[in-house]
């Protein structure tokens, strides 16, 4: 089994390199994304199976081919794009230390991989889709419209079967056999790896030499800071996702994958290379769970948004809308693809509905109070940390954490929407899914609180006298990751 | 003096966030990682890999009695029954509704003896129409 996944995340890898590379930079975060990149181009193939023709190995291999020959072309047509030529200096020893450490406590949370634990939904619906499209089109186009397969979902996103079916396909697996859904386990498990060091990467790059202030003590004690709090935050992002890590559902990899993309693309200073990682991020999220898609749609905007604001010229203002209205559309693609081809309705909101509304709201407001408590507390910490360390946040080059808010409330009222307009007995419901629902939002609280944390630590260690507590001067926006 | 006295509070209160910060993620992390969170987490995780067993008995059996290409009726006494051998068979069989015509209706029901998985017994009908 060992082989069969290093061949299967080698595969994604490949197929993910040249367009990670172009898109994060030649930086150590490009490692991590790689595979999710592959992924992202997996579940891209299976949705040009079911529309066209032909199977997810044949998109697959046409996908990668054409994404690298893009890649390919645009740097020889441009040499300024190329991504050595504006990256230089990524590669300091802080940064490679504090990858080393989120990585080692990544793999540490992943221990529970070591043991067959296919989960139910996995079985049910995420790892089991991957068969559908690796059949190919004919088959993927009857099972969406066919209702014996309602239990299955068919219309949700198809990324974490598309990425399992890579691994069956190169691996000569008997697909739906013990050892493909094994395969597809570990898998998913490897992707939320992936995603959790490029979460905690992005800490290390909250605070970097080229945008502190002189500090009283040396360099590395910010950067083992750093370290310290990117591995805290991986340790509880992976265990507030408990079993759900690596038993092969769908909802961490797409809550990571956002993470990281609200880091990468709405914290951190604007560069092409931070807004290439969260184009990944989004298009990981985007492809996994419906409310991932909808919270990757929240991100798109406020992407658009801040860096059309940050566009020098109006023809760059006008190049962001373009770029945001066709990740968009990217993003709508699935869902408005499965809609047109009449895919069997979601069980959960069709049919007669259990319960009012009223009871449904009530239920749902008291399920959810009782795994938010980390909200208003951190909630606290983030006005404590806006109303005094501002200047702060605004000199090392950082978005406002509003921003994070933004998207933990759109990600609330999809989710919270769902349960209330939905139909399944709603208490049932609850019962077996709200753990993992508001996952992001306790993902989100935790990186909010990791960041405003970095910049206190990075106040601390400077000299001199920090800007005033009520912002101070204003920052500049650096243009260098 | 005031930029002084602003200084000093400014790293009080950085100092606060950092101690609240520190405080949340790791009052999480141990949280998540104590004994009795992973004590109730192997408890689920038995249960799921009893479930694991179960859907690759039931696919390994369904073989034995259909093949992938023929379209397949599924009937058993209760919904759960029927959903545990849908997922069991739907990566690699032909499920068909049951108000289309396949020429094999595989009936699940409870049961022991040879055969059986987790107290479930697998048949197959064969109409022999298309």
């Amino acid at each position: 089994m060992t082989a069969d996944v290093v061949r299967t995340v080698v595969v994604l890898s490949l197929a993910g390199v040249l367009p990670s590379v172009a898109l994060a930079g030649v930086r150590p975060v490009a490692l991590a994304v790689t595979p999710l990149s592959g992924a992202a181009i997996a579940a891209l193939a299976s949705t040009c199976c079911l529309a066209i023709a032909g199977d997810l190995w044949e998109w697959f291999v046409v996908l990668a081919a054409l994404a690298a020959t893009a890649v390919l072309a645009v740097w020889a047509l441009r040499p300024g794009s190329r991504p050595w030529t504006r990256d230089a200096g990524a590669w300091s020893w802080p940064v490679l230390g504090g990858m080393a450490v989120v990585i080692a406590v990544v793999v540490w949370s992943l221990r529970g991989l070591s043991a067959s634990d296919v989960g139910f939904d996995a079985r049910m619906l995420w790892v089991l889709r991957g068969a559908w499209f690796v059949h190919g089109h004919g088959v993927a186009r009857g099972v969406l419209s066919n209702v014996s397969y309602q239990f299955a979902e068919p219309s949700f996103p198809p990324l974490i079967g598309s990425a399992a079916g890579i691994g069956w396909v190169i691996n000569g697996m008997e697909v739906g056999s013990a050892a493909s859904f094994r395969l597809g386990q570990i898998v998913v498990g490897v992707l939320n790896g992936c995603a959790l060091v490029t979460l905690g990467t992005a800490m290390l790059r909250v605070s970097t030499s080229a945008t502190r202030r002189p500090g009283r003590v040396p360099d590395w004690v910010a950067g083992v800071a750093a370290a310290v709090v990117a591995a805290l935050l991986c340790t509880a992002a992976a265990g507030s996702a408990g079993r759900y890590l690596t038993n092969g559902f769908a909802d961490a990899p797409w809550v990571f994958a956002a993470a990281f993309a609200v880091v990468f693309g709405l914290f951190l200073p604007v560069s092409p290379s931070n807004l290439g990682v969260a184009a990944v991020g989004v298009a990981v999220a985007g492809q996994i769970k419906l409310e991932g898609t909808a919270t990757a749609g929240a991100v798109v905007v406020l992407l658009t948004l801040r860096y059309a604001s940050a566009a020098p010229s109006r023809r760059g203002r006008a190049a962001a809308a373009i770029a945001g209205g066709a990740g968009l559309a990217a993003l709508a693609a699935w869902p408005i693809l499965a809609s047109a081809l009449h895919a069997v309705p979601d069980a959960d909101t069709t049919g007669p509905r259990s319960g009012t509304i009223d009871g449904r709201l009530h239920a749902t407001v008291d399920a959810f109070g009782g795994y938010l408590h980390l909200v208003p507390v951190v909630a606290v910490v983030a006005i404590v940390g806006a109303l005094t360390l501002r200047g702060s946040r605004r000199e090392l080059g950082l978005g406002s954490d509003l921003a994070l808010w933004l998207v933990m409330a759109c990600n609330l009222v999809v989710v919270a929407g769902t349960y209330v307009f939905g139909t399944t007995a709603i208490r049932v419901w609850l019962g077996v899914s709200v753990y993992r629902v508001v996952l992001f939002a306790v993902v989100m609280a935790l990186v909010d609180v990791a960041v405003w944390s970095l910049v206190a630590v990075d106040l601390l260690l400077s000299e001199g006298t920090p800007p005033a507590l009520d912002g101070g001067r204003p920052g500049v926006l650096h243009q260098r990751p | 003096m005031a930029g002084l006295g602003a200084s000093r509070l400014s790293r009080w209160f950085a100092a606060g966030v950092v101690v609240s910060g520190i405080a949340v993620l790791g009052t999480v992390t141990v949280h998540t990682t104590s004994a009795s969170t992973l004590a109730a987490q192997a408890v689920q995780r038995s249960a799921d890999q009893a479930d694991e067993r179960l859907f690759d008995c039931l696919s390994d059996r369904a073989h034995q009695l259909v093949s992938p290409s023929e379209p397949v009726h599924i009937r058993g006494e209760g919904l759960e029954q029927v959903i545990y051998l849908e997922g069991s068979i739907a990566a690699w069989a032909s499920l068909t509704p049951g108000d289309r015509p396949a020429p094999v209706t595989l009936d699940i029901a409870s049961g022991s003896g040879p055969g059986s998985c987790g107290g479930f017994v697998l048949t197959a009908e064969h109409t022999g129409r298309p």
